[in-house]
């Protein structure tokens, strides 16, 4: 799918979220949205999925997300950062998804199994009661059990340890094979696996847009003022944060 | 598009939609505090006056089991705008606090199929227990005191408490998706049910003989304020005196009779219920979800 902005820009009282933001992708790009915090990139990702009104243009498949948000969200697979504090059980919010996307439980069911969820034994369990990586596998599950061209996630492997991020990685190379790619995120590891291109953000202006790969990135990483090395990250990964 | 959901017939019809999202809101409210404070507070309220009631004493000319309910009813007239509004008023503001809005409208749904969802639940949560507690009074009565269900007035009192708990579910969901920061929600909240049952004739009346206020203002304010015609529709059947109606209500019994005002003191807060809804509705599609 293919996402437009164009003059892009949001204010909540006095604070101006976005500032005459421009930046497209292609269908199938894959772009990471990086900052420190307030620099715009959820409000990005909102104006994106068509959740806050922006001013300027901002075009799902060329149309417009804020106004035609119900038949565009069929198309659309979102991660949040973190689960919201429902009562509801894990059982009621499955069905529920699985009702909403047009989904079989079992589809849902064998992706949470697929990321080392035990969607059964967690059914009857308030979502509000799961440990942190329970719930995000949870939102992982219902994100993508459900056939989707725009996949935006908002730190998808935060409260994640190791293995979970490492059973993450293999389903989004199963699952996302053609989607557009959104994501926000702090973490050095996920950008470098999961997309090819980084946008940063400062002060709700576009301050970088660069492949992953590219020098003047490996520069500002090199800085250390943007960056910063994430105590008690294993693996392959450098887990530098963006701070 | 690569994938198209909608075009392989996989989009879910409104009811599917609604009933989604209601059967999730529903877990909310039973796993909420508020539902169990609003049964006990109904369980309490019966209890206390079955206790006092269900004697030879009379109330308005009602005695035994017609006392119960008329005076049940009676405080509840007062009660219920509190239940409705503490039920209501956080409901859409702590979903978009906390993320739940972000999560569900990331999903295909209207802004409509959320407000109904959250409208039908929230209101039935409020409605049901009160007619258990109503028939089930009725039918203590009735078995083990022996006494005649009095149906017209068992009816006369849910119609009331049913208009009443939509004039206050309709502001409370408007606070709720109209105001952001939750101290002013709960600070509107309180508000809404200060003035519901301040603005009481009575209260009224006392304020014109301190302050000059005119009575012109007294019976527009009384008749605008729906606890006070929900009041007047639940007494309209019994042989009310300028003592228990008030002057606004025993001026309005007057000209009007008491099948009018009966359906005045319904109507009303009916109107008003649904004029907030549309606010509380209107808000949530024009305005940001988070």
């Amino acid at each position: 799918m293919r996402v437009e902005l164009t003059d892009v820009s949001k204010r909540f009282g006095d604070v101006r979220a976005l500032d005459e933001v421009s930046m497209a992708l292609a269908s199938g790009d894959r772009v990471a949205l990086v900052g420190p915090n307030g620099s715009g990139k959820s409000t990005l990702v909102r104006a994106v999925m068509g959740i806050v009104r922006c001013e300027g243009l901002v075009r799902l498949a060329g149309e417009d997300p804020f106004l035609h948000r119900t038949r565009l969200a069929s198309y659309l697979a979102y991660i949040p950062q973190t689960a919201p504090q429902l009562g509801a059980t894990v059982g009621e919010v499955t069905r529920a998804v699985a009702a909403l996307r047009g989904l079989a439980v079992a589809d849902i069911q064998s992706t949470a199994t697929a990321i080392d969820l035990d969607l059964d034994a967690a059914r009857r369990r308030p979502v509000r009661a799961l440990s942190g990586g329970t719930k995000q596998k949870l939102l992982i599950a219902l994100a993508l059990a459900a056939p989707a061209s725009l996949l935006i996630m908002d730190e998808p492997t935060a409260s994640l340890d190791h293995d979970g991020r490492n059973a993450f990685f293999r389903l989004f190379d199963e699952r996302a094979a053609g989607m557009t790619v959104l994501l926000c995120s702090h973490r050095l590891d996920e950008v470098r696996r999961l997309v090819d291109r980084v946008v940063l953000l400062e002060g709700g202006r576009i301050a970088l847009d660069v492949p992953v790969t590219s020098p003047e990135l490996a520069e500002r990483l090199n800085a250390g003022s943007a960056w910063r090395e994430e105590p008690g990250t294993g693996g392959r990964s450098s887990g530098r944060r963006v701070s | 598009m690569s994938t198209d959901p909608v075009a392989a017939g996989q989009a879910p019809s409104t009811l599917v939609r609604v009933g989604a999202l209601a059967r999730l809101e529903g877990g909310e409210v039973l796993r909420s505090r508020w539902l169990v404070f609003c049964g006990a507070l109904y369980a309490a309220l019966a209890a206390l006056f079955v206790v006092v009631g269900v004697r030879e004493s009379g109330v308005m000319g009602f005695t035994g089991m017609p006392r119960v309910l008329l005076s049940l009813s009676h405080a509840l007239v007062v009660l219920l705008p509190l239940l409705a509004l503490t039920g209501t008023g956080p409901g859409v503001s702590r979903a978009r606090r906390d993320g739940t809005l972000e999560l569900l409208f990331s999903h295909p749904i209207t802004r409509d199929d959320y407000i109904g969802a959250v409208t039908l639940v929230r209101y039935g949560a409020l409605f049901l227990p009160l007619v258990v507690l109503v028939s089930g009074l009725a039918a203590i009565g009735a078995t083990v005191f022996h006494q005649p269900i009095p149906w017209a007035l068992l009816t006369r009192s849910l119609v009331v408490s049913a208009a009443l708990l939509w004039s206050f579910t309709g502001i409370g969901l408007a606070v709720s998706a109209r105001v952001r920061e939750p101290e002013r929600v709960v600070m509107y909240l309180l508000l809404a049910w200060v003035l519901g049952v301040a603005l009481l004739d009575f209260g009224l009346v006392g304020l014109m003989l301190q302050f000059d206020l005119p009575a012109a203002a007294v019976f527009i304010l009384a008749g605008l304020n729906p606890v006070e015609t929900a009041r007047l529709a639940l007494l309209s059947g019994t042989q009310p005196t300028l003592g228990t109606l008030g002057p606004v209500g025993f001026f309005l019994y007057d000209s009007l009779g008491p099948a009018r005002l009966f359906a005045a003191g319904v109507m009303w807060p009916l109107l008003v219920g649904s004029g907030a809804w549309a606010m509380a509705r209107w808000g949530l599609r024009t305005g940001d979800l988070v």
